[in-house]
């Protein structure tokens, strides 16, 4: 009898610390399976940000991967793998992207000078449709030819537009987003009346004339955005709703380096005899101490432009340029 | 002693010696994985210190203007930078040391380990009076670090001069988070 109960207790014992063994196991490898995703995403990124271009991302299973402002994660938060990241990048894109491939495309951003590079990321589940005007179809397929053809852009002019065109490949999609190159009759819920399933819509209203468009989103809520040249415009194309974050890390950016010109200037004005150069470079010195406290949109151009002149006015007398 | 007390005592032996050999097994695999593991995350520092070799030539606040070169003008300026956001650095470079060095024309073997500050910048006979410039330095632990470089045209935006210099990237075996 005394056996019988040992052995039992014995064996329960020693199989209980097996199951346990085991389980801490699997749930280690599911965490590190996430974690490893979201290093070689992190990567991926690095690599493809050194140069500019096109590119797919493989990944070896259906994963979604978030790209929330400032971190990157991989599966549902509620999840055993589920993994974040911080990252120092600036990515454009959905927000989150499920399948097994991602499309990634990256461009410098410069205003004037080299700021930052941006990536943008989507997928196949997300499309994109331009939709011009007569007066702005030559920018808009323009901006269009530039975009990587893997990247789900399509353009129309806006007598030709119809949502219901779509609605074939709404089935399909987790987000449409419609960009109106000008003013636009459309509301994100008539858009959606003209789809089955629950697709998410966007709706971004840009004037090219002035930098600024408006953000409609999936519940018809407006934000009033600009952006800085055509880099970021593909940001607010690619993001939508996510734009106003990614632009803020970018603008962070903008100022970190505008900041080391700043400093590399005023070093530059104690290395120069020549009394124009040195002229010149206190005055870009300024008006990078001006640039750095900027806020509104008008002043960013206007002292873009500036800047740009006075770079090329040092170069002309060769001097030491600011970049 | 009973038969029976013979058989008990026998069983608990048993038991005692698998025991013995479990615990021997699972302290012989926890310090595998934990060797296994201690030798990945070197694996992975060193990853990371390539990438971060790649991505510090190509740094937008450390290059220059076009990009093929990198701005040694930018050198002390990044570092006043660096200084007032130090926390936001330290996310992105993580546990490294950083350093750039004037290799050809070759410096006078005096000045080689020289550190390149504001007191040798102002100086007339700079660049020739100092030859590194540390740009980023985090290793709280002082750890011993691995060592990476790679051959990048420095540009002296002073004297409109590119000379050779090299990048050297000290890697400590603690992967960012």
């Amino acid at each position: 009898m005394f056996k019988w109960i040992f052995g039992t207790i014995a064996g329960a014992v020693l199989l209980s610390f097996f199951v346990s063994f085991s389980v801490t196991h699997l749930e280690g490898s599911k965490v590190l399976e996430g974690n490893k995703m979201v290093v070689f995403i992190d990567d991926k990124l690095d690599a493809l940000g050194l140069g500019e271009g096109g590119n797919v991302l493989e990944l070896e299973d259906e994963f979604l991967i978030g790209f929330e402002c400032g971190s990157i994660s991989a599966g549902e938060w509620e999840d055993d793998n589920y993994a974040e990241r911080s990252t120092d990048k600036v990515i454009f894109s959905a927000g989150r992207l499920e399948g097994e491939t991602i499309n990634m495309w990256t461009q410098k951003w410069e205003f004037p000078y080299r700021v930052v590079t941006f990536n943008y990321l989507s997928n196949l589940k997300n499309y994109y449709v331009l939709v011009h005007d007569s007066d702005n179809s030559d920018d808009v397929l323009d901006l269009a030819n530039n975009i990587p053809n893997n990247m789900n852009f399509q353009t129309v002019g806006s007598s030709d537009f119809n949502p219901s065109d779509f609605s074939g490949q709404a089935k399909y999609a987790d987000k449409f987003t419609f960009v109106f190159f000008g003013s636009s009759d459309y509301t994100v819920k008539r858009i959606k009346n003209s789809f089955y399933g629950d697709v998410k819509v966007e709706i971004i209203e840009v004037n090219l004339n002035v930098n600024t468009a408006k953000i409609y989103n999936n519940y018809g809520d407006i934000e009033d955005v600009f952006y800085l040249g055509d880099e970021m415009l593909y940001g607010l194309i690619f993001s939508g709703t996510g734009y106003t974050c990614a632009k803020d890390r970018a603008m962070e950016r903008f100022r970190t380096i505008t900041q080391i010109y700043n400093y590399k200037v005023q070093r530059l004005m104690g290395k120069t005899n020549d009394p124009d150069c040195l002229n010149l470079l206190n005055e870009g010195r300024r008006m990078l101490n001006t640039f750095l406290s900027v806020n509104s949109k008008s002043e960013f151009y206007n002292y873009f432009e500036k800047i740009e002149r006075q770079n090329r006015g040092l170069r002309e007398k060769s001097c030491s340029t600011i970049y | 002693m009973k038969k029976g007390q013979v058989h008990v005592t026998e069983t608990i032996l048993v038991v005692f010696i698998v025991l013995i050999i479990l615990i021997i097994g699972v302290v012989g695999y926890y310090r595998f994985s934990f060797e296994k593991n201690k030798s990945l995350e070197g694996e992975l520092s060193e990853r990371a210190a390539t990438i971060m070799l790649a991505k510090a030539v190509n740094l937008d606040e450390l290059a220059c203007g076009d990009g093929d070169c990198v701005d040694a003008g930018k050198f002390l300026p990044f570092r006043r930078v660096l200084g007032e956001d130090l926390g936001r650095f330290r996310s992105i470079f993580g546990r490294k040391k950083i350093v750039f060095r004037q290799i050809y024309p070759v410096l006078d073997g005096s000045v080689l380990e020289v550190e390149c500050d504001t007191a040798n910048y102002i100086q007339m006979d700079y660049p020739n009076n100092c030859g590194k410039w540390t740009v980023y330095e985090f290793n709280p632990d002082n750890e011993y670090g691995s060592k990476i470089s790679t051959i990048v045209s420095l540009y002296y935006p002073e004297f409109d001069r590119y000379v050779v210099g090299r990048l050297e990237i000290d890697h400590y075996d603690t992967i960012r988070k």
